[in-house]
């Protein structure tokens, strides 16, 4: 049984994003990378499988990115991920399918089981690479999982995925299959020292994405922008005390709760 | 010449459940309409199901619209693989230049798999579109502190996704909608959709409440939620709401959450503390009559969707904030 979670590493989310020289993405300079939150999720829900299961399960942790994306698959490691795989990318301004056509040669080749992605990335926010992929290697896929079971003997999983204002829908799928995985699902471990040392130690995989069969550009041009302001937003000045007076007063006039 | 005049389509994908015609479905029709009248397409909504005909016909009667209904029984529930193939089968018939989908959790499952299935570009959670030379698709990144314009690819069809709420739909009054119906065989597919599980029947006191005070992950712990509940219990029908992590990590029930996957809400006052704004919070609770954001970032997403933003560390303020109400209650 192999299991592969794939990675990404995102800047901070409270860092002051600017947009970067070229205006096609954030500028990089000043920000601090980690690990896609949502992909943290992933990973615990995967080791979970292993550490339940009776059969033997080798599971792979995976990101596509620039040399600094290393620590990503590393924390990978340090969950209890068995092999951690680096597919090194020239930058990290690439469209959804051609990550997922990278990932998707790279688990062909390894007869992969079951496939665990975070439900988005916390920067680009597009909800796409993990059921593309899935596409891409024709697995079925379940988006927005919240609960899953492994019935091993049966080769088959059963998923609970989140819809709209609480309402759940169960699936039922056979393996080869993937999973994207809503936050919440779990709490994330905090690695043990001994995993970290371990993870430390071992040997990554690092595989030049040039030498993979080359992805299929969807080729859409973007440009980012910072967006126009919203709405109102009027900032209170003063002191709290003042802010405090103020905002009762507004409180009031608008709304006329108190 | 048949082509040709095909390439003018842009499509609308229908969301419905038990029956039920669902709102984002005429939302991503005046979406479409929108679209189409701006850049010279003519609109077709799709609807998928088994029994589809009485839908097809309701909406083509509220939208004004040319609807296409696809009759399967595969389709008696929603199904990704099968929304995939007999989306794949239609558009190898039509070819319309754009999909768009609502961008929920039916929507994020099956479009970008469908986007591989036709080998067509793909833009998600679009919430506007820009004209320069061509459509280009809004969308927020990082938060809401970036927006990011797609351009899809000419040559290649596109599935765009579209935030729920990017368009407000306008009750028709043309008459001009017709639907036909289109049957297809039912294929074969892996997924099994085995039973739907309501949600349970929570947080009736948020969708009744008239004023909001919302937890971030801000307010930092657990232990630290006593101003917040001090805050909403200064107002007669006042509830405590959370944003997603707050929810996650256990600090509130579940069914606090405000958000898509959340509860839905529209109170006269809407207080979020020490929320940096998910564009999924943001978009539940937008029908707030005044909406107040305390955040140490005035950066943050919640602080420009707000009317009014206090930039303070909310432990200091909240308090002050709670003896402000107090007063001007005593007073008054």
């Amino acid at each position: 049984m192999k299991i592969l979670v794939c990675v990404k590493q995102v800047p901070d989310m409270e860092s002051d994003f600017r947009v970067n020289a070229e205006g096609t993405g954030y500028d990089e300079r000043g920000l601090v990378f980690r690990i896609n939150r949502y992909d943290e999720f992933a990973l615990e829900e995967a080791v979970r499988i292993k550490e339940a299961s009776a059969e033997r399960v080798e599971l792979t942790a995976l990101s596509v990115g620039p040399e600094r994306a290393e620590s990503v698959v590393r924390r990978g490691l340090e969950f209890g991920a068995d092999r951690g795989v680096h597919i090194v990318t020239p930058s990290c301004d690439m469209d959804a399918i051609e990550v997922a056509s990278l990932i998707a040669s790279c688990a062909n080749n390894n007869n992969i089981d079951l496939l665990f992605f975070g439900i988005m990335a916390e920067d680009d926010q597009r909800c796409l690479v993990g059921p593309m992929v899935a596409a891409l290697l024709d697995v079925p896929c379940a988006t927005t999982v919240v609960k899953e079971t492994m019935s091993w003997d049966r080769r088959c999983i059963e998923v609970e995925r989140e819809l709209e204002e609480g309402r759940r829908e169960i699936l039922e799928m056979p393996l080869p299959a993937a999973l994207t995985i809503q936050s919440g699902i779990n709490t994330p471990r905090y690695p043990s020292l001994t995993n970290k040392l371990r993870a430390k130690k071992q040997a990554i995989e690092v595989i030049n994405s040039s030498g993979l069969p080359q992805p299929r550009k969807s080729g859409q041009a973007t440009r980012t922008c910072l967006p126009p302001p919203l709405k109102g937003g009027v900032i209170l000045t003063g002191s709290i005390e003042e802010q405090a007076e103020r905002l009762v007063r507004i409180i009031h006039e608008k709304t006329a709760v108190i | 010449m048949k082509m040709e005049q095909n390439k003018k389509t842009v499509w609308a994908v229908a969301e419905h459940s038990d029956g039920k015609v669902k709102k984002v479905t005429y939302e991503i029709a005046a979406f479409a309409g929108e679209f189409s009248r701006r850049f010279g397409f003519d609109t077709t909504i799709l609807v998928i199901g088994r029994h589809v005909d009485p839908l097809a016909r309701e909406i083509a009667g509220a939208s004004g619209c040319k609807v296409i209904g696809i009759e399967s029984d595969a389709a008696f529930v929603y199904n990704a693989e099968v929304y995939r193939h007999l989306l794949k089968k239609a558009f190898a018939k039509y070819e319309p230049a754009y999909i768009f989908i609502p961008h929920t959790a039916t929507g994020w499952d099956y479009a970008p798999g469908l986007a591989v299935d036709i080998g067509a570009s793909c833009v998600t959670a679009a919430c506007g579109v820009k004209d320069e030379a061509g459509p280009l698709f809004v969308r927020q990144i990082c938060n809401g502190k970036l927006n990011e314009c797609a351009r899809p690819l000419s040559e290649r069809p596109a599935v765009v996704t579209v935030m729920p709420g990017s368009a407000q739909p306008e009750a028709d009054a043309t008459g001009n909608g017709s639907a036909s119906i289109l049957e297809m065989e039912a294929p074969q597919v892996r997924t099994k959709t085995m039973r739907h599980v309501e949600a349970p029947r929570a947080s009736l006191n948020l969708q009744e409440a008239e004023v909001i005070v919302s937890a971030g992950r801000g307010v930092g712990g657990p232990d630290r939620l006593g101003p917040i509940r001090e805050l909403a219990s200064l107002f007669e029908r006042g509830a405590v709401g959370a944003s997603r992590p707050v929810c996650d990590n256990g600090w509130l029930p579940l069914d606090s959450q405000v958000g898509i996957t959340g509860q839905t809400v529209s109170p006269k006052l809407y207080i979020a503390c020490g929320i940096s704004g998910a564009m999924q919070h943001t978009m539940a609770m937008k029908g707030a009559k005044l909406i107040v954001a305390i955040n140490t970032d005035k950066n943050s997403l919640f602080c420009k969707a707000a009317d009014y933003c206090v930039v303070e560390d909310l432990h200091r303020f909240i308090p002050a904030l709670i003896e402000k109400i107090r007063r001007h209650k005593s007073a008054g």
